[in-house]
C-alpha cells in the first residue's frame, strides 16, 4: 500500500470530527475509516474506535447487502443449480448434469436459437435507434426555445404510459380491419395494407415501432439532457471564437463530452432490449408463427407454462452469460471512444 | 486486508475503472432479474358492490337427490384455505363463503385468490411445493391431469365412500374429467361442452337474407350465410359473417364434428393429417379468410358482436354473459343456437370442466370436504349459474334446474349435448398449456392465408408431434 495515495487522494490530516463528506466514488465514512488507518494505527486504543467507525458503516449497508444476498444473490445461486437438474416445481429437483445446456445447443429445443437470433436481430435494431431517436430528441429539448417544458413533458408522457397499456393501445392501431393505422392508409389511397402484427413478415418492425414510441421520450433522453446540460458552455463560446459552426460544435465538443452518457445509454440500451418481453407477451404472444418469440418470452414459458424450471434456468444463464460478454465488450471496445474529462487521453 | 484495515487498492481506480466495475455489476444483476416488467400481483377479490344483483332465493327443490347430509361439525374451530383464479369464480367464492360459514360455524373459509390462468398454475405448483397452498383447489382441465400425475389432489374415492356421498346424479363425461388412473381426484364443479354454439344477430342475417335455421343446417351452410353476411373485402372489412373460436377447444369441436380429432387417445400421435380433420381445417380456414376479423390481430369477438358488426360467433357457455343484453342494449336482437352438425352427424364438442380439489397435503380434509359439498349442492349451484357466477355443476340436478333452464339461454341451447358430449383429450406427458400455445402459432398462418395449407400443416404437424414426443417435464 502506498501511504500516500489512499484512495487516489493524497495523504490528508485525519478527518476525525469533519462533516459527512464524499470523493468522487468513495462514502464518506470509507473515507473517514481509510484515512484514519495512516494516522492512527500505532495505538490501539484509536485502532478500536476505526473499528467501531467500520463497523457501522456495514450496519448502514447491511439491510441492502443482506437484501441483496437473500433475494437476489441466493436465487441466483439456486438458479444456478437448478439449471443442472430436472425441475417441474413440484417435485424434487433431479440432477440431470449438463443435459439442459446440451439441450438448448445442439437442437433440443426447437426455439431456442430462433429465439436468440430474433433477439439478437431486435437488439441491432432497437438500440441504434433509441439512442439516436433519444439523441436527436434531447438535442431539440436542449435548445431553449419557447414552451420547451411543455415540449419536454410531451415526449417523456409516452415512456410513462405502463408497457401492457401501450401495447393494448398499438394492437388497436394495428388492427388491419379498422384500426387506425390501416383506416389512414386508405384514405390515401393504399388498397391492401399490411397486417402489422397479424402477419409474421410485418410484426417484428411493428412491435419496434411501438417500442420506440415509448423509448425515444423517456429516461434515455433524460439522462442524454442531464448530460447536455453539464456541459461547460465556455467550451461552446471557445469553439465559436475559433469559427466552428454549429456541426463542428456538435462534433468536436457536444460528442466528445457526451460520450461518457452515450457509452451508459448504451449498456443499459444492450440490456433492456436483449430482455425485451411485455410488448410481445401482450401484443403478439410471440406470434405469428413464432415471429416474435424473444429469448426471453421463451425462458417465461418454458418456466411457467411448461414447467420446466431446470431448462428455463439453464436458459437464465445462458442469457446472464451473454449479457455479461456482451458488457464487458463493450467496456473494452469503450477505451477506443469513450472520453472522461479530466482523464488522461490514453 | 492488512492488520484489520481495509484496503481499498495499491492504486487510485479511475473513473474509467469505477464505471467499469459498476457496469459489470448492475449487468449482471439486470439481466438476472428477467423480463422488464414485473407482473402485477394478483388482486383480491372485489366486494360486490353495492346495488349488484343480489342472488336469488334458494333454488326450488329438485327431484335429485340432494348432497349427503353434513357431518357435525367439530367442536373446536378450523381454517381451511381456498385458491381460486381471479375474476367470476373467485369473486363468487367470496359471496358464498359467510353462507357455508353461517351454516359451519366451526369451520372458517379462508380465499386466497390468485391469477388467473396461464399463471394460476404454476402459482399453484409453487404454493403446493412450498407447503403453502390452500387446502382447496380449483383446478381446471387445462392442467388438472398434470396435477394429478405431481400429487397434488387427494384421491377422493375414500372421502366420498366414507361420507356415502351419491354420485348417482354426476354426469359420467363429467366424473370422467376428473378421474386419474381410474379415480376420482376432483368434482365437476362448473362444466360446459366447449365452442358447440352459435351466437348470432338476427337483424344482420335478416340483411343478409339468411335465417338462423338455414344457416345452422350444415357447415357448407354456415359458410355461404356468414359470407352473405360479411361486406367489404378481406383486411378492409366493415362488416363479417362469421367469427371462429380459436385454441385447440375450439379447434377439436369443428375437428370432431367432421369426424377428426387433434391427436389419439393415448394421447401422442397427432390425427390433425387425417382426411376428415384436413376438411374440418378446410372450413375453418375459409371462414377465416372469407368472413372473419384478421386472424391474431388484437380484436375482442364479444365487443365486435355487441357494437353489431358481426353476423355470428362461435360461442361457449360464456358468451351468453358477454356481452350480454347490457353490453347490446336493445340495438338489435340475437341469439343463442348449436353449432350445426358436421359431416359426422353430430355437433362437435369437448367437454370441460372447471374442477374443485382438495389438496394432498390438506390438514383438514373433512372440513374441506364439506366445503366441496356445499360447493357441488344444486342450491348453491343455482345461485352462482343464474348470477352469472360460473357454469353448472355436472350432475343432473343442476343442469335441468328448470329455473337455469328457462333463464340460461345458453345452457338451454347447450344442455342436449351435455349427455353425449365427447371428453377432454390429453396429451401422454401432459403438456396441454405447450400444445395449445404451439396450435396457435403454427395454424395462425394457415388462417391469415399467409401460407398455403400443404405445406402450413406439414411445417404445423411437425411441430405440434414434437411437443407430443416430449417427455413429461
Amino acid at each position: 500500500m502506498y501511504p500516500d495515495r489512499v484512495c487516489g487522494t493524497s495523504r490528508r490530516a485525519p478527518l476525525r470530527g469533519t462533516s459527512p463528506t464524499r470523493t468522487w466514488g468513495k462514502p464518506a465514512h470509507a473515507m473517514v475509516a481509510v484515512a484514519n488507518t495512516s494516522s492512527v494505527r500505532a495505538t490501539p486504543a484509536k485502532r478500536r474506535r476505526w473499528r467501531a467507525t467500520d463497523f457501522q458503516g456495514w450496519l448502514w449497508a447491511s439491510p441492502w447487502i443482506l437484501g441483496f444476498v437473500l433475494w437476489t444473490l441466493g436465487p441466483m445461486l439456486w438458479s444456478l443449480y437448478l439449471a443442472f437438474t430436472r425441475y417441474s416445481i413440484i417435485r424434487a429437483p433431479i440432477w440431470v448434469g449438463l443435459d439442459n445446456f446440451e439441450r438448448a445447443f445442439q437442437g433440443g429445443d426447437s426455439l431456442f436459437w430462433p429465439s436468440l437470433g430474433r433477439t439478437f436481430t431486435w437488439a441491432l435494431v432497437m438500440v441504434p435507434l433509441s439512442l439516436m431517436g433519444s439523441l436527436l430528441t434531447a438535442l431539440m429539448l436542449n435548445q431553449g426555445l419557447r414552451g420547451t417544458a411543455i415540449l419536454r413533458t410531451l415526449f417523456f408522457i409516452p415512456s410513462l404510459t405502463p408497457a401492457v397499456a401501450l401495447a393494448v393501445l398499438w394492437r388497436w392501431i394495428y388492427q388491419p380491419d379498422f384500426g387506425a393505422l390501416n383506416y389512414l392508409l386508405r384514405e390515401i389511397g393504399v388498397n391492401s395494407p399490411p397486417a402489422w402484427l397479424a402477419d409474421a413478415r410485418y410484426a417484428m418492425p411493428s412491435l419496434m415501432v411501438m417500442s420506440l414510441w415509448g423509448a425515444v421520450g423517456g429516461g434515455t433522453m433524460l439522462i442524454f439532457l442531464a448530460g447536455l446540460q453539464g456541459i461547460s458552455q465556455e467550451l461552446y463560446e471557445a469553439a465559436e471564437i475559433d469559427g466552428a459552426g454549429r456541426l463542428a460544435r456538435f462534433r468536436n465538443v457536444t460528442l466528445p463530452l457526451l460520450t461518457p452518457t452515450i457509452f451508459f445509454n448504451l449498456i443499459i440500451g444492450v440490456i433492456a432490449a436483449l430482455r425485451t418481453f411485455t410488448t410481445a407477451f401482450v401484443a403478439t404472444g410471440g406470434g405469428p408463427n413464432y415471429a416474435t418469440w424473444f429469448y426471453i418470452l421463451h425462458l417465461y414459458q418454458t418456466a411457467f407454462q411448461n414447467f420446466e424450471l431446470g431448462y428455463a434456468s439453464a436458459l437464465a444463464w445462458i442469457f446472464f452469460v451473454i449479457v455479461i460478454g456482451l458488457t464487458l465488450a463493450n467496456l473494452r471496445l469503450s477505451r477506443r471512444w469513450v472520453y472522461y474529462e479530466g482523464e488522461e487521453a490514453i | 486486508m492488512i492488520n484489520g484495515e481495509l484496503e481499498f487498492g495499491r492504486r487510485a481506480p479511475s473513473r474509467r475503472g469505477f464505471l467499469a466495475m459498476a457496469m459489470v455489476g448492475v449487468s449482471g444483476v439486470l439481466a438476472a432479474c428477467g423480463g422488464e416488467e414485473a407482473k402485477p400481483a394478483a388482486e383480491a377479490p372485489k366486494a360486490p358492490a353495492a346495488g349488484a344483483a343480489a342472488p336469488t332465493a334458494a333454488a326450488a327443490a329438485t327431484k335429485a337427490p340432494a348432497a349427503a347430509p353434513t357431518t357435525a361439525p367439530a367442536a373446536k374451530q378450523v381454517e381451511i384455505h381456498t385458491n381460486f383464479r381471479q375474476g367470476g369464480d373467485a369473486e363468487w367464492q367470496a359471496r358464498l363463503m359467510p353462507k357455508f360459514m353461517e351454516k359451519n360455524p366451526n369451520i372458517k373459509v379462508v380465499l386466497d385468490t390468485l391469477p388467473a390462468e396461464p399463471e394460476y398454475w404454476a402459482k399453484v405448483a409453487a404454493l403446493f411445493a412450498t407447503g403453502q397452498a390452500g387446502d382447496f383447489i380449483w383446478a381446471s382441465n387445462g392442467n388438472f391431469l398434470g396435477y394429478a400425475e405431481n400429487g397434488v389432489p387427494r384421491e377422493l374415492d375414500s372421502i366420498i365412500s366414507k361420507d356415502k356421498y351419491d354420485l348417482g346424479d354426476y354426469t359420467k363425461v363429467g366424473l370422467d374429467n376428473m378421474r386419474y388412473q381410474g379415480k376420482v381426484f376432483g368434482m365437476p364443479w362448473g362444466s360446459h361442452c366447449q365452442n358447440c354454439l352459435v351466437m348470432y344477430n338476427e337483424d344482420l342475417l335478416k340483411e343478409a337474407g339468411v335465417t338462423i335455421e338455414q344457416a345452422v343446417a350444415s357447415y357448407d351452410a354456415l359458410y355461404e350465410a356468414a359470407k352473405k353476411a360479411t361486406k367489404g373485402a378481406a383486411g378492409s372489412r366493415t362488416q363479417f359473417g362469421f367469427l371462429p373460436a380459436g385454441g385447440q377447444t375450439a379447434l377439436n369441436c369443428n375437428l370432431r364434428a367432421f369426424g377428426g380429432e387433434t391427436y389419439d387417445a393415448a394421447g401422442k400421435k397427432l390425427l390433425m393429417n387425417d382426411p376428415a380433420a384436413i376438411e374440418a381445417i378446410k372450413w375453418t380456414q375459409k371462414m377465416w379468410k372469407d368472413t372473419a376479423p384478421v386472424f391474431g390481430s388484437g380484436f375482442n369477438g364479444d365487443e365486435l358482436f355487441a357494437t353489431g358488426k358481426i353476423a355470428m360467433v362461435q360461442a361457449g357457455y360464456p358468451n351468453h354473459f358477454v356481452p350480454g343484453d347490457k353490453a347490446i342494449a336493445g340495438k338489435f336482437k340475437w341469439g343463442i343456437t348449436l353449432m350445426p352438425k358436421g359431416p359426422k352427424g353430430i355437433v362437435g364438442t369437448q367437454f370441460t370442466v372447471n374442477g374443485i380439489t382438495i389438496n394432498s397435503a390438506s390438514k383438514q380434509p373433512d372440513a374441506t370436504w364439506e366445503y366441496m359439498k356445499f360447493m357441488m349442492d344444486p342450491v348453491t349451484q343455482e345461485e352462482i349459474v343464474l348470477n352469472n357466477g360460473g357454469r353448472p355443476a355436472a350432475r343432473k340436478a343442476v343442469l335441468d334446474n328448470p329455473k337455469i333452464m328457462s333463464t340460461v339461454t345458453s345452457h338451454k341451447a347447450m344442455r342436449p349435448l351435455y349427455d353425449t358430449a365427447l371428453g377432454w383429450p390429453a396429451p401422454a406427458n401432459s403438456r396441454w398449456p405447450e400444445f395449445t400455445t404451439a396450435l396457435d402459432q403454427v395454424m395462425g398462418p394457415i388462417w391469415t392465408g399467409a401460407i398455403e395449407l400443404d405445406p402450413g400443416m406439414k411445417s404445423a404437424t411437425t411441430k405440434l408431434q414434437e411437443i407430443l414426443d416430449k417427455p413429461k417435464s
